[in-house]
């Protein structure tokens, strides 16, 4: 792994040019409910998907039930989520086309996730942002983008994960270049101003503060 | 002699009401205290003859739309630059 290093600094967190075929395969984009995110469930643009008004009109029923009956939506909300609308907007539009929506509001969908696809089983400790080991096999072994890998992670966590913690965990490693959260916070205290830990001296009254290294 | 009926009511996108199924005039206007603000969106629809017709109230903002062809419009809100209009049910 050491033997790639500094070739994954040249990156600078973009993905690796010619990595294993499995990895691109993993990565690759997939239906998503969520517009915007990765490939659309409507087989069209997101830029030609109905504004809120449009899913109304007579001529969006067919719309809806492609939706409802694609394998990867489950919810009102998946479809919500993939129209960029409300729920109550969903809920009316189904009222009007005659379309039944599914109940549940839980994915009941049961696969491997990329990162499990990645690396295999790993410790449920070790899945963070900020967990360099992970995150530094990620980036080097694998080949993925600081973005890719704040997907993946962002996938395991449930949250939101930014490509910047992810690039500030790979600095604080030293597998890419830049500023550590360390030197940063040392940086800080430098500009601010820190006041030593008071000193009490037992024998006098008050407490004594060293201001030389001010 | 012949039955004239007035159906008002405040528009709702995506809602249904009944309408008189013969359309003789359509108002629209904005009611309530100006001092207030717009006020309250209001339409009315008077139609000839007893027989009522579902429809669904729609909107669209914009400068044009291409509407169906059997819709029915409402009218303009010029507070809020939207166009209102009905779509037989029987569309859907």
């Amino acid at each position: 792994m050491f033997d790639k290093i500094a070739e994954a600094r040249e990156r600078d967190g973009s993905a690796a040019d010619g990595r294993a075929d499995e990895v691109n395969e993993i990565m690759a984009p997939r239906e998503k409910p969520g517009y915007g995110t990765e490939l659309p469930l409507l087989g069209v643009d997101y830029d030609e998907y109905p504004d809120d008004s449009d899913l109304l009109r007579p001529s969006e029923g067919d719309t809806l039930r492609t939706l409802v009956d694609h394998d990867k939506v489950h919810s009102v909300a998946h479809i919500a989520d993939e129209l960029d609308t409300t729920e109550d907007q969903v809920r009316q539009a189904a009222e009007l086309h005659g379309v039944s929506l599914p109940e549940g509001n839980f994915n009941i969908e049961v696969a491997t996730t990329r990162l499990d696809r990645l690396v295999g089983d790993i410790p449920d400790g070790m899945v963070s942002p900020e967990n360099q080991i992970l995150t530094a096999y990620l980036f080097v072994e694998k080949g993925l983008s600081t973005k890719e890998i704040a997907d993946v992670l962002g996938e395991e966590v449930s949250s939101n994960v930014r490509e910047e913690q992810i690039r500030q965990t790979l600095i604080d490693c030293h597998v890419l270049d830049g500023e550590t959260t360390e030197e940063r916070e040392q940086r800080w205290k430098q500009n601010r101003g820190e006041i030593n830990r008071p000193q009490y001296d037992s024998g006098e009254r008050g407490i004594t503060i060293d201001a030389s290294d001010l | 002699m012949s039955e004239v009926s007035t159906v008002t009511f405040r528009p709702t996108e995506g809602q249904t009401v009944e309408l008189p199924e013969t359309i003789g005039r359509v108002d629209i206007d904005r009611v309530g205290n100006p001092k207030m603000g717009y006020g309250t969106l209001r339409i009315a629809v008077t139609g000839q003859g007893g027989d009522m017709e579902e429809y669904a109230v729609l909107k669209h903002h914009g400068d044009s739309a291409d509407l169906e062809g059997d819709a029915q419009i409402l009218g303009f809100d010029l507070a809020e630059e939207e166009l209102w209009y009905a779509v037989p049910a029987t569309a859907y």
